[in-house]
């Protein structure tokens, strides 16, 4: 997919350029916020990295500039600034997901990966299916292979942010903030091991693992 | 010199001389009003009296003649008298009177003048005194001088000349010195402030104001003084201390970053595979950045930013979130978790910043409590009615002379040295709980189940919700 980054950073826009193109996206780069909002005018982006404090323009006034004329590209908001109203402010804007600096760029990719798939199913859905695993939203149900599974209701909202992103890779960041809503790291590695008790229950006693664990990274899970 | 200079440029000095000049003026009238009513007075008294006597004279010349004004000239001239006469022929010549002889100097008119003359004493000397008076010129030439001795009341009015001036004197010495006193007393305690202000700038964060608790303006300000300074040097010292800790606890992780980095280098020549080595400096780094944004991020708590958004809220719902998240964790790691609270209290918090305090303090639990332990997050209503939110462990616990020490950013104790760890745990629950208003105290558990160690109680207690 193309991705236009806004960054007026050269050393760090060349190190996400490089990475998304490594992972087999088309990036472009624009350095000041001026320029990255005409390149963003055009329209051929499917998702947008934009960094807060650009010169010539504030990295959210481009986003507020293009909200405003109905452009509903994603926006992966960049910022070195790390509190929480700062977090809100970027939302709020118009941005659909908040990274801090410095970040790891595994969750750069997860997080813009799953900004463009967010865009497409469109219609609210009522059912999820990845391969043999589906996901009742209505009913609250889940069955892998016709067979009911019992979960918690964090396991479900767990299971069920994976399936929407099945394919792609979470991070243990994005699981903590979007199923728990917590914007910190927890010392210990909690997500693991509710991701390992999840794994328990959809998994294991089944012949074929979905749940897999990415080196570095997080989680995908796969058909 | 200069400094006598600086004095006299004061606002102070200044207003203190334009205070004594009017002061000198409002004096002075004063004065000028008491001589016109003292000697003043006295000299009209004197002079009226001179002028009803020459009517007298006039009028008994004219009713009488010359015998009958000789008689009451002789009359009045008899007995000591401060009245003074002198009948004279149109030559000069003395008829009659209590004076030996006209003054030289009188004038032609008969306007009043001053004269002296000899005044006999008991022991048949003369002494000079002090008159006035005038002539009087009668038809046919005869003249008569009426007078009056002036000596006692010259003398009185020396006198009262004398206090004037002396009193004057005093006054204004008087106020200057006061002024003097007072400006410069008012000088030296802004002088004092002056004197802290260019302390402080040059460095010297510990430098007060003087007070002198009087409550007046300057002590008001000394003491609003005091304040700011003590939550500057407050602010300065926390980043300061920040700053060194940094720079301490920074160096070594980033020298073994460094070595890492270096040792897989020289791997790399040798043709050997350094990814392992690679993901370990990594890993390093990342840690570092940890590290990094939590020393940030309790510097702002500390600073107090953030401290408006608190809001009115039911902990309950906090309590319920991190018992799901950790009961998972604590089981995993062979402790038996535990979770209860109580309905009904409302605490003034951030869900965010109070879920990643407890979070470190269960972080904590888990991490230090053996296997076989137990945990338990707790909501309840303390004894004084507040909301109080703890979490327990029976594990090795802390010494009770460590409690405080442990609160402050990187100390690690000995006995944790081994386990993973930035020592910036309890530094940012201790920063949330003074953002919350609440109180962070560590205390012994109810023991442990190996019978050697107390356990932790670590807690939280809010102040009440309005």
């Amino acid at each position: 997919m193309r991705i236009l980054v806004i960054e007026d950073d050269h050393v760090a826009a060349s190190y996400v350029l490089k990475g998304l193109g490594e992972s087999g996206h088309i990036a472009d780069h624009a350095p000041d916020g001026e320029t990255g909002l005409n390149m963003a005018r055009d329209g051929r982006y499917d998702v947008l990295v934009v960094d807060r404090m650009l010169p010539a323009m504030d990295g959210l006034k481009v986003i507020e500039t293009l909200r405003m004329e109905g452009d509903q590209t994603p926006v992966l908001v960049l910022s070195a600034l790390s509190e929480i109203d700062q977090r809100v402010e970027g939302l709020r804007a118009g941005g659909d997901d908040y990274l801090t600096k410095p970040y790891a760029f595994a969750e750069l990719l997860a997080r813009v990966e799953a900004l463009v798939r967010r865009r497409d199913p469109g219609a609210v859905q009522t059912r999820l299916q990845v391969g043999d695993l589906e996901m009742d939203l209505l009913a609250r149900t889940v069955t892998r292979g016709g067979e009911e599974i019992l979960l918690q209701p964090r396991e479900f909202r767990l299971l069920e942010f994976l399936m929407k992103h099945a394919g792609q890779v979470v991070t243990r960041t994005m699981l903590l903030e979007k199923v728990w809503d917590y914007h910190f790291d927890p010392q210990t590695n909690v997500i693991d091991v509710h991701v390992s008790r999840l794994r328990g229950k959809i998994d294991k006693p089944y012949d074929r693992s979905m749940l897999h664990t990415v080196r570095g990274a997080g989680y995908r899970l796969q058909a | 010199m200069t400094q006598r200079r600086a004095f006299l440029r004061t606002t102070t000095f200044r207003i203190t001389l334009l205070a004594a000049g009017l002061f000198a003026v409002f004096v002075s009238i004063i004065l000028a009003y008491v001589y016109s009513a003292t000697a003043g007075a006295m000299a009209r008294q004197d002079s009226r009296a001179i002028e009803t006597q020459a009517e007298d004279m006039v009028r008994a010349y004219r009713r009488s003649g010359l015998n009958g004004l000789n008689r009451i000239v002789v009359e009045r001239s008899v007995g000591a008298s401060e009245d003074l006469y002198l009948l004279t022929r149109p030559n000069g010549q003395r008829i009659s009177g209590n004076l030996s002889a006209l003054p030289e100097d009188r004038p032609d008119d008969d306007s009043q003048f001053g004269f002296t003359y000899q005044y006999p004493t008991e022991d048949d000397e003369t002494v000079e005194r002090r008159a006035k008076g005038r002539m009087v010129r009668l038809l046919g030439g005869y003249q008569i001088l009426v007078g009056r001795d002036v000596e006692e009341n010259a003398r009185y009015v020396r006198r009262v000349t004398d206090a004037i001036w002396t009193g004057s004197a005093l006054v204004l010495a008087f106020g200057v010195l006061l002024g003097g006193f007072v400006s410069r007393r008012f000088a030296q305690r802004l002088d004092d402030l002056n004197t802290v202000a260019r302390e402080v700038t040059a460095g010297n964060l510990t430098a007060r104001a003087p007070r002198n608790h009087s409550g007046d303006e300057l002590d008001e300000l000394s003491a609003n003084l005091n304040e700011m300074l003590d939550r500057i040097e407050r602010l300065t010292t926390g980043l300061r201390h920040a700053g060194d800790s940094i720079a301490h606890d920074l160096r070594s992780p980033l020298t073994r970053l460094r070595n890492r980095m270096e040792d897989s280098l020289r791997e790399a020549e040798r043709g050997a595979d350094c990814q392992e080595a690679l993901q370990q400096a990594l890993d390093d780094a990342d840690g570092l950045l940890n590290t990094f944004a939590s020393v940030l991020k309790i510097a702002r708590l500390e600073a107090g930013e953030r401290r408006e958004q608190l809001s009115i809220i039911d902990p309950q719902q906090i309590i319920e979130d991190l018992a799901e998240l950790y009961e998972p964790v604590a089981e995993d790691s062979g402790l038996s978790f535990t979770s209860d609270m109580e309905e009904g209290l409302t605490i003034r918090a951030d869900r965010g910043l109070l879920s990643q305090a407890l979070a470190n303090l269960l972080d904590n639990a888990i991490k230090y409590a053996p296997e076989g332990e137990a945990i338990a997050l707790r909501l309840r209503k303390a004894s004084d009615g507040r909301a109080e939110i703890s979490v327990t462990d029976t594990g090795p616990g802390i010494p009770a002379d460590a409690r405080e020490r442990v609160k402050k950013r990187f100390v690690r104790l000995d006995e944790s040295r081994s386990a993973q760890g930035s020592g910036l745990g309890l530094s940012l629950v201790q920063a949330v709980a003074d953002i919350h208003g609440a109180e962070f105290t560590l205390e012994d558990g109810p023991g442990s189940s190996t019978l050697e160690a107390p356990g932790l109680r670590a807690v939280l207690t809010f102040p009440r919700a309005r």
